[in-house]
């Protein structure tokens, strides 16, 4: 009760300087705005950016992701093991961690936390993450062994604090039966204070935290509606960070034209791309892909569409990552038309396709982009696209229902591994994302291929077989990658916030901000 | 035969009316005016409104591109010169359906009366009570976007405008002498109700039906706003102003303002017609100070 | 009084099949067309088929469409309206969570309304055939004529973004917001009564351009009413005679003419409710007011059946209770009424 009414007076306090102005002062307590929202703080059945950052910010998993880097690194786990045929696992806890609630951290907790997970299963989560898990065996108090149910190399990667499932919580203030909807204790940098739906998430830190303590006491965290409102907050210092999602328009200009800082992760995993439904009827013809992926202008849709803000890809893994291998090809007019034509399609008689979009789920500019699109695609002479659209819902049902020929669609990665970014529309969910490439005849070939993968605990050799499928994906394009939204990727903080940037996880780690 | 003669006569009619009413001539010269830009929009507009993307990107207005450019480097002038026909099709089309719905509605509910009349006027007071827009959202959301459907969704709007019009005159008419004369010479019920009772009808209807359309053209432009029109990149002034909606901010201003005022001078256009209407059908309106 | 109540009696009679119609309408719409809220939320994720049909079976959308209609009218009839699949909490809370803020701002739009609408009608009926006349009825036809979302981004624009004058977005600073605990929801009244000057002064300045933005609209209806109202009335002859005895023009005009003229307005008002809730949508949305309008904007995006449904019959009742109240009401004030 105490620490809430020195909060409303911190609160007063900064509410009156920004009144007047100012950017408030106070060190101990870090005020950041966001539009993203929380759906569901519930381990077990959410599934989005925001959510789990602030499932993050209260709790720790195995392990984490080296900041800045796509390596794995200890957290409630020093150390591990893994099998030979990346199947068996076996992590030695930390011994000195207690939940927030004065729970030991122990394998039985692990064990309890991640059973919790894996059992309640809901669908709008990500559980299906870490479901390769068969068994969880406790060795001793602080060890704890996961046999899963095949190898699965990217485990690890699964086993960090990115993957909300895999966080662990209480057994004794989470509820085993039901989902967590906050209520929880965990073992993270923070305890959650409050959190008001559409409103605000106020955290205060955890001192008994086993890690680095968090270097700024108080943190609130603001929900605003739109990026007009969270860029005038930053503008006039009413908040220190603005972080996910400025519009990429006031991105540019802030980083033009005002005093506050800007920066953001060198590349991005949140990737836009069209695919290709490999059965349809005018587009099962190889030759007819390919031509639109000699065709396409990506610089044009990243500077004409989002101002400059987003890259160009030409592969599906982000630049950078493990694996990535840029295979595809950059635009050539000539060839493109030259495929079009041995396929059959004249100035006379050009290929009359259709490309959809759905206007709303990727925000307002998606109509721009399919009308980039749309353009560069009717500069050939031998082609004649029209664009049509469909509300999100609709739009995957005729999807997954094989109603597309070509498409555009975006992923964002649950876990950061190269595989995260070929498997789901090769060999993972084919139907599911429109692509039918299960009837492809190199489809055995994938599968093959991603099978070894999983099986190989060594880096390097898979990251030889991630390639290789690159390549192949050249050939046999059932996705031609775009670009690569970095809105999403920037952090823009007052001059005084020290340490904010965004990196390979697409966060930003905000026990490691504070304010001079 | 008839008919022309009476478009005739009513033009003949209608030129000492128009010095009169100032209103309604200025709102007819603005209606017109945006009817034949609508019509002749691909012709006159200097560039293509979709295809034509080699402008400057978000230019300001010059010369070249007197209401500015848009982030794809299209012409926001031509764009809003094509901009003018999806609001007036979708406003006349849904006025012209909720007219002779909700009037055939009404003449059917006024004279069958009983079962029917209580069913129709239940039906239509529900769906007049309830907010308009709110409804041709839902309405405009659950369908495939098109103009169809805007027409569909607005015209369920004003449909129980014109039935409760229709109804009472009905209700009214009917007691009078004429129609028992008539009944008495044995016509039959469909005959009496449309040759009639229609024609009486038509006066009230008229001045409703303007301010209607006014107010189609502002819910036309209100739901492809919030993103329910017709699917872009079709020149809509709606559509245009969301898009711009994001650019303002920082200043780029040209792209919210133009389409705005089109809509505005519009919507004028028909308002002032329907106020000169209302000044030319209740003289008691417009009156000398005593 | 027994008449009163037989005659509220009688409208809720009339009211009832009238929301069952509404109802009827908005589910059979809801399912008649492809893709289900299920599909929204999970489609284009790296799911499997069962996972989606399992939702559905436990959203029970997989039942044949009478019983789910039979189900929803059960649920009605209990003050169930279901859970929303948005936000996973039960409608009728994610409602009434949101309504004060929509009550809030449409009380304030409709009292900007009557302020400048009744004032510039009475004003330009009395200077009739004037410049004055002239002006104020350009206005009111003009105020008719202009988008609301459009004048909404004009005014954010001159005097949240180049003057700086006043905010935009949410009912108090997102700060204040999330510090302020309010007891009634009625913000205005809430910091009032929290003693917090401060915050009622941010209130007011978040408020001022939605509810200006919505009361302009409002006004020119109401301005083009007052004034046809007015004029008839100045007619009249006791008016007249009122004159001749050489009372003052100004108690002429509001002690005797603008109370008759008034009479009318009241009869509109309820009709005047349902169109600022209309208006309320497009508001809500440019200026983020959090209130129910745009909650249903965001339902219907999301294809949250329950929690349009429940929406759609909220306003339904409540714009059927304000009609009420404004009918008893009229009934009240003019005598020539039997009901």
């Amino acid at each position: 009760m105490k620490k809430v009414s020195v909060l409303a007076l911190i609160g007063l306090l900064l509410l009156g300087l920004s009144l007047v102005g100012f950017a408030q002062n106070d060190e101990d307590t870090l005020v950041m705005g966001t539009t993203d929202r929380v759906t569901q703080l519930s381990p077990a059945n959410s599934y989005d950016h925001y959510s789990w950052h602030v499932l993050r910010m209260c709790s720790d998993a195995l392990l984490k992701i080296k900041p800045k880097t796509d390596e794995v690194a200890p957290a409630l786990a020093r150390e591990w093991e893994v099998g030979p045929d990346a199947q068996v696992y076996t992590f030695h806890l930390v011994e000195d961690a207690t939940f927030t609630d004065g729970e030991p951290v122990n394998a039985e907790a692990v064990k309890w936390s991640l059973e919790r997970a894996l059992r309640l299963d809901g669908p709008e989560g990500g559980v299906g993450l870490i479901k390769m898990i068969d068994t969880i065996e406790v060795l001793d108090e602080y060890t704890v062994k996961i046999t899963l149910k095949s190898p699965d190399a990217t485990f690890l990667k699964r086993m960090t604090g990115q993957i909300g499932p895999a966080l662990i919580f209480s057994p004794k203030s989470t509820p085993a039966d039901k989902f967590a909807k906050g209520e929880f204790a965990g073992v993270g940098p923070y305890t959650l204070k409050s959190f008001t739906p559409d409103q605000s998430v106020v955290y205060e830190a955890y001192e008994d935290y086993y890690g680095e303590n968090a270097k700024t006491k108080n943190v609130i965290e603001l929900k605003y509606t739109q990026s007009a409102q969270l860029r005038s907050a930053i503008e006039s210092g009413n908040i220190d960070i603005a972080f996910r999602t400025l519009n990429p328009v006031d991105l540019v200009q802030l980083e033009k034209e005002s005093a506050l800082k800007t920066s953001h992760a060198a590349v991005s995993p949140s990737v836009r791309y069209l695919l290709f439904n490999v059965t349809h009827e005018q587009f099962s013809d190889e030759r007819v892909r390919k031509a639109v992926s000699y065709a396409v202008n990506r610089e044009e849709i990243v500077d004409q569409v989002f101002s400059g803000v987003g890259k160009p890809i030409y592969t599906m893994v982000p630049e950078g990552w493990a694996g990535s291998l840029p295979t595809f090809p950059k635009q050539d007019v000539a060839k493109s038309e030259a495929l079009l034509e041995s396929a059959g399609y004249t100035a006379d008689n050009p290929l009359e396709a259709v490309l959809w979009f759905s206007p709303k789920h990727y925000g307002t500019t998606e109509a721009d982009v399919a009308a980039v699109v749309q353009g560069s695609l009717n500069s050939l002479s031998n082609m004649d696209v029209t664009v049509k659209s469909l509300e999100w819902g609709a739009y995957t049902e005729q999807m997954s229902q094989g109603g597309f020929g070509m498409f555009f669609l975006g992923w964002y990665p649950d876990y950061l591994e190269a595989s995260n970014f070929i498997a789901p529309w090769t060999t993972e969910s084919p139907e599911g994302l429109g692509t039918f490439f299960n009837h492809h005849p190199n489809y055995d070939a994938y599968v093959k291929i991603m099978d070894t993968a999983k099986a190989t605990p060594d880096i390097e050799k898979r990251s030889a077989l991630y390639e290789s499928l690159q390549i192949l994906s050249t050939e046999d394009i059932m996705w031609i990658p775009l670009w690569s939204n970095m809105a999403q990727a920037y952090v823009v903080t007052q001059e005084n916030v020290m340490n904010a940037y965004v990196d390979q996880t697409m966060d930003i780690h905000v026990p490691m901000i504070w304010k001079e | 035969m008839l008919f022309t003669k009476k478009i005739l006569d009513g033009l003949t009619k209608l030129s000492p009316i128009l010095k009169r009413e100032k209103l309604l001539a200025v709102g007819l010269v603005v209606v017109l005016l945006f009817i034949i830009v609508s019509i002749l929009a691909p012709y006159i507009a200097p560039y293509d409104p979709i295809t034509y993307r080699s402008a400057p990107r978000l230019s300001p207005p010059t010369l070249a591109h007197p209401m500015g450019t848009d982030q794809l480097r299209r012409d926001v002038f031509s764009r809003v010169l094509n901009g003018a026909r999806a609001p007036l099709v979708v406003a006349f089309g849904s006025i012209a359906l909720s007219m002779s719905v909700g009037t055939i509605l009404g003449l059917v509910s006024g004279y069958v009366g009983s079962v029917v009349d209580r069913l129709l006027s239940v039906t239509m007071d529900a769906l007049y009570s309830f907010p308009s827009i709110i409804l041709a959202i839902v309405l405009v959301a659950v369908l495939e976007p098109g103009v169809d459907t805007m027409i569909f969704a607005i015209s369920i709007v004003y449909i129980p405008t014109y039935f409760r019009v229709t109804r009472s005159e009905v209700l009214t008419i009917r007691e009078e002498t004429f129609v028992e004369a008539v009944n008495a010479m044995g016509a039959s019920g469909f005959r009496i109700l449309f040759k009639h009772i229609a024609p009486n009808v038509v006066n009230a209807i008229m001045a409703v039906s303007s301010f209607n359309i006014a107010d189609a053209i502002l819910t036309e432009a209100s739901l492809s706003y919030l993103g329910y029109g017709l699917p872009p990149p079709t020149p809509d002034w709606g559509f245009d102003i969301q898009n711009g909606q994001k650019f303002l901010q920082s200043g780029f201003w040209w792209l919210v303002t133009f389409p705005g005022i089109m809509i505005i001078i519009l919507s004028l256009g028909f308002g002032l017609i329907g106020e000169g209407v209302s000044d030319l059908l209740n003289p008691k309106r417009k009156r000398k100070k005593a | 009084m027994n008449n009163l109540g037989a005659y509220i009696v009688k409208r809720l009679a009339t009211t009832i099949p009238m929301l069952f119609v509404l109802i009827t309408i908005v589910f059979i719409l809801l399912r008649v067309i492809p893709g289900d809220p299920v599909q929204a939320m999970l489609g284009g994720r790296n799911v499997s088929k069962e996972l989606i049909e399992r939702k559905r079976a436990e959203l029970g959308f997989d039942k044949p469409i009478h019983e789910q209609y039979i189900d929803y009218l059960a649920g009605i009839f209990r003050g169930d309206f279901g859970k929303s699949l948005r936000t996973d909490k039960p409608v009728l809370h994610e409602i009434f969570s949101r309504f004060p803020a929509t009550l809030e701002l449409a009380f304030w739009g409709m009292f900007i309304a009557l302020i400048l609408g009744v004032g510039t009608g009475v004003w330009a009926a009395v200077k009739s055939d004037t410049l004055i006349d002239h002006g104020l009825r350009i206005f009111h036809i003009g105020a008719f004529a202009v988008p609301l979302f459009w004048m909404g981004l004009m005014f954010q624009i001159v005097f949240a973004v180049y003057l700086g004058w006043l905010p935009v977005g949410n009912r108090l600073g997102a700060l204040s917001m999330a510090m302020f605990q309010p007891v009634t929801k009625f913000y205005v009244i809430d910091t009032i009564i929290k003693g917090r000057l401060d915050l009622l002064i941010e209130t007011l300045k978040h408020l001022t351009l939605p509810a200006l933005t919505l009361g302009i609209i409002q006004a020119g209806l109401l301005g083009r009413m007052s004034r046809a109202n007015m004029l008839e009335i100045i007619d009249l002859d006791y008016v007249k005679t009122a004159r001749a005895k050489g009372l003052a023009e100004r108690i002429v005009v509001f002690k005797h003419a603008l109370r008759n003229a008034m009479i009318p307005i009241v009869t509109v008002l309820g009709l005047q409710f349902a169109i600022l809730m209309g208006g309320a949508v497009l508001t809500e949305t440019v200026y983020s007011w959090p209130g129910i309008a745009r909650f249903l904007i965001r339902s219907v995006d999301a294809r949250d059946y329950p929690a349009i449904q429940g929406t759609i019959i909220f306003i339904a009742i409540f714009i059927s209770a304000i009609n009420l109240i404004v009918d008893v009401l009229y009934a009240q004030l003019d005598p020539r009424v039997r009901y």
